[in-house]
């Protein structure tokens, strides 16, 4: 039983190392910080460090974008319609409108 | 003029999500349905359950007093929300799942569930409560003041925080988790179009060319405005201090009991994943608060007693007419309501099922929706003590509450990373970062070595170090708990046990 359970624990957390994309938001919002400080070019007036920023929201957006694709090739969607309908009966609503009354 | 729009605004707005709530609640009243809304919101709904515990009055308020008085640490707004959905993307999906799968509804659920530890439960449950009421307390501290705009300064401050958690109690008592969740878009597209209006038009009240020339103006009456440390040098707000606080926002985000259980309120992994794609361009909108904290700045803006938080106010106050004041106000109010109910209806919630769950037997509807209301007003006491008095920004106190909801974090996320943790290594890692966090001998050494390091991030640190250091010495939770969080597959054959007892039943929030 125990061997099982570990077997499927390590299952659930099968490989995607395209996931790792995730740490780029990180690197252009935070780690570079100090880096484009000091930058003192103004685009439309707003400064450097500002615009720098602005522009992490769209790399992270872009960035999450690529991954959701990435997933949606390697089967996420289907693995998950599997989970949703075997979970139905611990999902809540339903199990306790019926003893309800 | 302006106290009507006010009115206008929050009256049909708190009918309309009344309302709402009520339609869908016919088929069945029950605890999951009004905490994690019967894990039916698909996109639009999830959309706006996200943004509305994003885009609160700290937003508005908080963002544009920093940029007003510090100029660029308030930058941090573009990092927390593109940085948390990042983690979220991989970390809500997980914790839906574990939701979905053993019919989870609160944070403190998980915990008891993951541990097989009702106890740790518990605790969680109290950690967690606290940190809401730091947040609460960001709700009552722009009330106050949107308060002090409407009806004027005639009422006293300390009156108008009062006032403010009455209204929130009010709206508390009437709405549960679809009618905050209406509450939540209709604010959200009001302060789009506020922003908006008061973008378009503000060069034109600071003397300014267009709207972008406000930045330069700022920089030319402020040189170094726009980069770290912002306009003070000797601030200890450096590029450090952005990188610590961004990081301990970030990971402390889905840890907060409410967004743990937004996690719980999707219909899909994919609406999860999805609306991670989109929500950080919403933070986008944060260009327009900064900007118009800037222009308060420039236009030599005095908010009474030196108040930041009460700086964007003051500006569209001076230099607008009564409806568009009314607008604002309106608005604000809203941006409070939505996400404040949320907070107390959580620490509700949280309060009746895992701390006097654990030690009374089952409870009834009726007594556990007392326990509920009862315990909300309270925590709102609570918030009203810690903010009578005080003047700290609002991002002082958002970190302080992302300080100590950080405490769980460790906790979180090694649940769901690494099968040996322990309820004792939880435990006492909450109970080092708690020490790290508020002892005065080590407040006063992280002053003195790291004085831009965000404290909390430091005390997180520690936290997990000891978590692990003490889950390695001390025996794993059994298979089944540890499969909480590390086995999310679907399950393959006969009925899955419920790893929680069944939920009690809370009844509706409503009256009726």
């Amino acid at each position: 039983m125990a061997s099982t359970q570990r077997r499927r624990q390590r299952r659930s957390g099968r490989h995607r190392p395209y996931r790792w994309l995730l740490v780029l938001p990180f690197v252009w919002q935070v780690a570079l910080v100090p880096v484009v400080n000091d930058v003192s070019a103004a685009p439309f007036s707003i400064p450097f460090p500002m615009a720098w920023q602005m522009a992490g929201v769209l790399v992270a957006s872009a960035v999450i974008g690529v991954v959701f694709l990435l997933d949606e090739r390697a089967g996420v969607a289907a693995e998950e319609a599997d989970f949703i309908a075997a979970t139905e009966d611990t999902a809540g609503a339903r199990q306790h409108s019926g003893d309800r009354s | 003029m302006t106290l009507l729009i006010a009115i206008v605004i929050v009256l049909g707005t708190s009918l309309g999500a009344i309302g709402f709530g009520r339609r869908s609640r016919s088929s069945s009243a029950t605890m999951s349905n009004w905490a994690v809304g019967g894990r039916r919101f698909g996109a639009v709904l999830f959309w706006f359950m996200n943004a509305g515990e994003i885009y609160t009055t700290f937003a508005v308020l908080g963002i544009s007093g920093y940029a007003w008085a510090l100029g660029a640490p308030a930058y941090l707004a573009f990092t927390s929300v593109s940085l948390s959905y990042a983690i979220g993307y991989w970390l809500m999906p997980k914790i839906w799942r574990a939701g979905r799968k053993h019919g989870l509804i609160t944070q403190a659920d998980f915990f008891t569930a993951r541990f097989d530890a009702p106890w740790l439960g518990a605790v969680t449950a109290l950690v967690g409560i606290a940190a809401l009421i730091v947040y609460v307390q960001i709700q009552l501290v722009s009330l106050s003041l949107i308060v002090r705009l409407t009806i004027g300064s005639a009422i006293s401050p300390d009156a108008a925080v009062v006032v403010g958690a009455l209204l929130m109690l009010a709206f508390v008592f009437l709405a549960g988790l679809r009618s905050a969740a209406f509450a939540a878009g209709v604010k959200d597209i009001l302060m789009i179009v506020v922003m908006v209006l008061l973008t378009a038009t503000v060069a034109g009240k600071v003397g300014a060319s267009s709207f972008l020339d406000i930045f330069h103006l700022a920089e030319q009456q402020h040189p170094g405005i726009g980069s770290f440390p912002g306009i003070d040098p000797k601030s200890p707000t450096t590029s450090v201090w952005l990188m610590t606080s961004a990081l301990n926002v970030a990971l402390g985000n889905w840890v907060f009991p409410h967004l743990f259980q937004v996690s719980y309120s999707a219909a899909s992994g994919s609406s999860i994943r999805r609306n991670a794609i989109w929500q950080p361009l919403y933070s986008l909108a944060y260009f327009f608060i900064i900007l118009l904290g800037f222009a308060a700045l420039v236009a030599g803006t005095k908010p009474e007693g030196g108040n930041l938080n009460a700086a964007l106010l003051q500006f569209v106050s001076d230099k607008y007419p009564g409806w568009v004041i009314g607008l604002v106000a309106g608005t604000g109010f809203l941006l409070a309501l939505a996400p404040g109910s949320v907070l107390l209806l959580t620490s509700g919630s949280l309060f009746a099922r895992n701390v006097v769950g654990l030690a009374g037997r089952d409870l009834s509807d009726r007594s556990t929706l007392w326990i509920c209301r009862l315990s909300m007003t309270v925590f709102a006491a609570v918030a009203v003590w810690l903010t009578i008095g005080q003047s700290k920004s609002l991002v002082d106190i958002l970190l302080y509450a992302y300080s100590a909801i950080g405490m769980l974090a460790p906790g979180v996320f090694l649940s769901f990373l690494w099968r040996r943790t322990s309820a004792a290594g939880v435990l006492l890692g909450i109970a080092a970062g708690f020490v790290a966090l508020l002892a005065p001998f080590a407040k006063d050494f992280w002053a003195a070595q790291l004085p831009a390091w965000e404290p909390g991030l430091i005390a997180m640190g520690i936290n997990a170090v000891v978590a692990v250091l003490v889950s390695l010495c001390t025996p794993a939770p059994g298979a089944r708990a540890t499969a909480v969080g590390l086995d999310l597959t679907a399950p393959t054959a006969g009925p899955v046990t419920e790893a929680v007892r069944s939920a009690p039943h809370a009844g509706e929030a409503s009256p009726a």
